[in-house]
């Protein structure tokens, strides 16, 4: 059994319907809102796009909350795969939600600035962020009550803190924060491998 | 020999309770067995510690002589699994779901289809869910099936379809009204 090919599968077996009407929802309704109230809310300024940010993650990691009770279904257990290997499979997933909704704010805040005062930048350090978040909400899945909320909190101020560092505009911000992402990536991957291999997805 | 499952002193906990009483288990291939349980979850419970999906808290289950605690991706290759709820999906969902079990089992996919449509012709509603997930499961080179509450009649046809496949049915015993000992007498409404 190739575990690249078994990994592509349940990649591919997760991109359904379901999954493409939740992530079409929320772009659309990020990019809405931001258009009407972008003005209000959101600053064209590179160092004053903060409150973006903390709309883009939040965003993300809410569709990613609300997808995640499908990756506790049976029938990924009854998979002869290893926990990394469904690790794996539900990032790709969780990196197109961490990028829907940064494209959503980014194209609100374009329409409603009349101008490309959120540009790539911001794009990539909103979906960086959102990728810390909802690698931390994945593991979170896998848990109940106080702990899920834990893990959650954990995500958001994880995901903000990286994305807020790279607006801050110091130099080498993005690169350094890129790398940090990878690092962070890398543990919660592990982390949320392990998870899944100790879970027992009991009716 | 390598039993197709073996069950040792196998018992199930959650935050203390005792959600499956430790059992014993030997079958070999092409073997039937039914686990009675007294509720539903627990009926489930069972059929997943069969299957290596959930994990026994005191013993061990082996699944070909994998230990599913140990060894969990080797045990579950031999596994396939049904859910009491059976498949609930629409025509395109059970078309993907064939092409993740033939991709993960490495089963060629106009083969998986072969059998799949084998599968529900052996059976007469082949719209059931129940029916299709069972074909769904029986798409991979299976050792052990494991029916979680089956509907009547399945087992036998699934016996009848794959006979070296070992089968274990998982059921909730029926329940046994507490009559009245005639001795005690029949208590009739008083009238006043």
């Amino acid at each position: 059994m190739s575990a690249f090919r078994a990994t592509a599968a349940v990649v591919r077996y997760q991109l359904d319907r379901r999954f493409a009407g939740e992530l079409a929802i929320t772009f659309a309704l990020l990019l809405s809102a931001t258009t009407l109230f972008g003005s209000l809310l959101i600053r064209p300024a590179p160092r004053e796009q903060f409150l973006a940010l903390v709309v883009a993650v939040l965003a993300s990691g809410e569709l990613q909350w609300r997808l995640s009770p499908r990756i506790r279904d049976v029938l990924y257990f009854t998979l002869p795969l290893y926990g990394r290997q469904l690790a794996r499979a539900y990032v790709v997933p969780m990196l197109l939600c961490a990028i829907a909704a940064p494209l959503g704010v980014a194209g609100g805040g374009m329409l409603a600035h009349s101008g490309p005062g959120f540009g790539f930048t911001f794009v990539v350090c909103a979906s960086l962020a959102g990728s810390i978040d909802g690698l931390v909400i994945l593991s979170a899945a896998f848990r109940e009550g106080a702990a899920a909320w834990l893990f959650r909190g954990l995500g958001f101020a994880s995901g903000c803190a990286a994305g807020a560092s790279i607006l801050a505009g110091k130099p080498l911000a993005l690169p350094l924060a890129i790398l940090a992402t990878f690092v962070l990536g890398f543990v919660a991957l592990r982390q949320l491998g392990e998870t899944i291999a100790r879970f027992d997805p009991v009716p | 020999m390598t039993h197709v499952l073996r069950a040792v002193r196998a018992s199930f906990l959650r935050d203390g309770v005792e959600l499956a009483a430790p059992f014993e288990l030997v079958l070999d291939a092409g073997r039937r067995a039914d686990i009675e349980q007294p509720s539903k979850v627990q009926a489930s419970i069972a059929a997943r510690l069969c299957s290596g999906i959930i994990k026994p808290s005191t013993g061990a289950v082996y699944i070909m002589d994998y230990d599913s605690r140990l060894q969990p991706s080797q045990a579950k290759r031999w596994v396939g699994f049904v859910e009491a709820d059976g498949f609930a999906g629409d025509a395109r969902d059970f078309a993907r779901r064939i092409a993740l079990q033939a991709a993960v089992w490495s089963v060629d996919p106009k083969h998986a289809w072969t059998r799949a449509a084998a599968a529900l012709a052996a059976f007469d509603d082949d719209r059931d869910a129940y029916v299709r997930a069972v074909a769904l499961a029986l798409v991979p080179d299976i050792a052990l099936l494991v029916l979680d509450r089956p509907l009547a009649g399945v087992v036998d046809k699934v016996a009848g379809l794959r006979p070296s496949v070992t089968i274990v049915a998982t059921r909730v015993e029926a329940f046994q009204p507490a009559l009245p000992s005639p001795q005690e007498g029949i208590p009739m409404p008083s009238r006043r």
